[in-house]
């Protein structure tokens, strides 16, 4: 199995809201950023895959199994944090671990344990009065502590102040390091996931507009300022996302998708003049593609 | 798995069943305690008196299962309600494999009220004088008790299991049957002048009470002290 | 060292990471015999996919800097004087080409660079 998450196809309705076709492909022992605005269909999609909402067709495997008929095998090997949090409100710390551990075959309780102290979450404080931080941490616990082979998180960090959010990136990457795990994980926020995730998939009212490997994503996408503009011609193979005036100067102003050196060169040939090409990070990128894909030039 | 959900259920039912169990235990003690000084003659206790009496609350004890079953069987859902049923789904057992977790954790709640109510019955039968005539059935009384608990309980889940809507959707039928249905019967009548058609009503309440099946428990003989 | 980790520089991290360490190593910095971080400490602690730190580690191994012992971890192996000496050459003309670039983009020319640079190192000296 090379996939850890596998869709094809997949289809689903919702009133007017609707998920056309997606193919989704999570390579085994990556980490995978699903990103995409609020409203997207992340969380519809997450939920599709984990069988808790019912797709109108298609096909999606999780660890190799399908997806309803081997869910339950597929579940106990995947640690799933939901974006809202679950758990059992009147439940104690260690009394949610007792439970949780229970249903999962892999579970590892010295190391629930452990990670409790890391956490610093008293084993005797009820959940329901636990802070919004230490709730985002015990969740990130639970999905560890079961030990899985993949792990799906629904927006983990949302909400949670930066010291908890580095407590809860720090603890799965030390997870990750040791086990080769499969993270799935989907966030608006851009900034955070650049740094671990090696792939990445854009969601934009439900369909998936781009799912590449975070290099190939970030290193063609270029701003290019342009003195004199090309001229669109079928001979060039210029992937352009959005062009418009240039707010610095007289020219234009490009997002383009695949920009290479070499690229430019034959620009600058057919008579074009480059002024600068400006490197974007992954939040500009995102932010291009997604005003690109509404409306292609 | 089933001691996890059992101590969950615990948790989440344990101050619910409080009333209940102290209802279970007091109600035998307070129907003969009663019956027995209302029947009391000349130092004796009168066996029709005392079957009579009796007689008069035999409404409470099916009623008590009845609520008792259903009670426990929204509090064993409740949980998972608020949560939005993600740990239900989340979970890496099936479905039908985690209802039935749910189900006989629920079932081992029930234990609990309805020994205080065999508690109840064992007591109240021994302070009380049992004229020759009569027996005790306080065993018989306790297992009809939990046989009704259960069939009340085992409906409800099935009910509580559901989300809001179905749950909706059936009582508007139930309530839909019963108010055309007896509007159909008047008319029906009105028009062909007959006056013997069963009304839905009680059609129910004869289907559930008499027919045979889990319902009959609800109606039969729940006295503690008869021949 | 590694305060520069830039996630929105075009060279991938795995390159950044590596560059660092190359140039620790040829700056003596990071002695002969020593061990590198373990691939988990530093992907924590860097706050970067262990992917990552894995590709940067293969990296220097590759070019003859460390050496991947398993179990133990990655330990820095001896460079010789001449290695060491082409090593920094080549960062500094890097430096120099990131200058270079800087400056084309405001307009700046050679002989500005130049004349700058003196005044800047007189200044020092005096």
């Amino acid at each position: 199995m090379t996939q850890a998450i596998e869709t094809r196809g997949l289809r689903y309705r919702a009133g007017s809201f609707e998920i056309r076709s997606l193919g989704l492909s999570v390579p085994a022992g990556s980490i995978y950023g699903f990103l995409g605005p609020n409203g997207s269909g992340k969380t519809t999609t997450i939920r599709l895959l984990l069988g808790m909402a019912r797709r109108v067709a298609g096909e999606v495997r999780l660890l190799g199994h399908d997806v309803p008929a081997q869910l339950p095998a597929a579940l106990g090997r995947i640690g799933y944090v939901p974006e809202r949090p679950h758990l059992y409100q009147a439940l104690t710390v260690a009394e949610a671990l007792r439970f949780h551990g229970a249903f999962y075959p892999a579970w590892d309780a010295a190391w629930a344990e452990s990670l409790r102290a890391q956490f610093a979450l008293a084993a005797g404080q009820r959940i329901g009065r636990l802070s919004k931080g230490e709730v985002g941490k015990l969740m990130i616990l639970l999905a560890l502590a079961q030990r899985p082979d993949l792990l799906i998180l629904d927006e983990p960090t949302d909400g949670l102040d930066p010291i908890v959010r580095r407590d809860v990136l720090t603890a799965v990457l030390e997870y990750v390091a040791e086990m080769h795990a499969t993270v799935f994980v989907s966030s608006h926020l851009v900034h955070e996931l650049e740094r671990i995730c090696d792939w990445v998939g854009v969601l934009d009212h439900g369909s998936l507009v781009a799912q590449l490997p975070i290099e190939h994503f970030k290193s063609g996408v270029k701003r290019v300022r342009f003195g004199t503009p090309p001229v669109l011609t079928n001979g060039l193979h210029l992937e352009v996302i959005s062009r418009g005036a240039d707010p610095v100067g007289a020219g234009e102003l490009w997002v383009v998708r695949n920009w290479s050196d070499d690229l430019g060169h034959s620009l600058t040939e057919a008579g074009a003049h480059v002024r600068e090409v400006i490197d974007l990070d992954l939040e500009d990128v995102f932010v291009e593609l997604l005003r690109g894909s509404r409306q292609p030039v | 798995m089933l001691r996890a959900m059992l101590y969950v259920q615990w948790r989440a039912a344990r101050w619910l069943l409080v009333p209940f169990v102290l209802l279970a235990f007091g109600l035998p003690l307070l129907v003969l305690g009663a019956a027995r000084r209302f029947a009391l003659e000349g130092g004796e206790l009168l066996p029709e008196r005392l079957i009579a009496l009796q007689s008069e609350a035999v409404f409470f004890f099916p009623a008590l299962a009845a609520l008792t079953g259903f009670v426990v069987a929204l509090a064993v859902w409740q949980w998972d309600h608020r949560t939005g049923h993600v740990y239900a789904l989340s979970l890496p057992v099936s479905r039908p494999r985690y209802v039935l977790l749910r189900l006989l954790a629920g079932m081992a709640l029930l234990a609990i009220p309805v020994a205080a109510l065999w508690a109840g019955a064992i007591t109240a039968v021994a302070a009380t004088p049992v004229p020759a005539v009569l027996h005790a059935y306080p065993l018989a009384f306790g297992l009809r008790f939990l046989l009704a608990c259960l069939i009340a309980y085992t409906i409800s889940f099935a009910f509580a299991a559901g989300t809001m809507r179905t749950t909706l959707v059936v009582v508007i039928v139930l309530v839909a049957f019963l108010s055309l249905g007896t509007v159909a019967v008047e008319v029906t009548e009105r028009l062909t002048h007959t006056t013997d058609l069963y009304r839905p009503i009680e059609l129910l309440h004869l289907a559930l009470l008499t027919w045979p099946g889990p319902f009959q428990v609800f109606g039969g003989n729940w006295l503690l002290i008869d021949v | 060292m590694f305060d520069h980790i830039d996630a929105r520089s075009p060279v991938p991290l795995y390159e950044q990471i590596a560059a660092e360490l190359r140039l620790a190593i040829a700056g003596q910095e990071l002695r002969p015999g020593e061990a590198l971080p373990s691939v988990r400490q530093l992907a924590t602690s860097l706050r970067v996919n262990p992917a990552t730190v894995v590709q940067a580690y293969r990296d220097l191994e590759r070019g003859g800097y460390v050496e991947l012992r398993h179990g133990a971890g990655t330990f820095v192996r001896a460079l010789t004087a001449q290695r060491r000496e082409s090593e920094r050459s080549r960062q500094v003309r890097a430096l120099v080409r990131r200058l270079l670039a800087d400056a084309a983009k405001l307009g700046v020319g050679v002989r500005e660079l130049r004349e700058a640079l003196a005044q800047e190192t007189g200044a020092k000296a005096r």
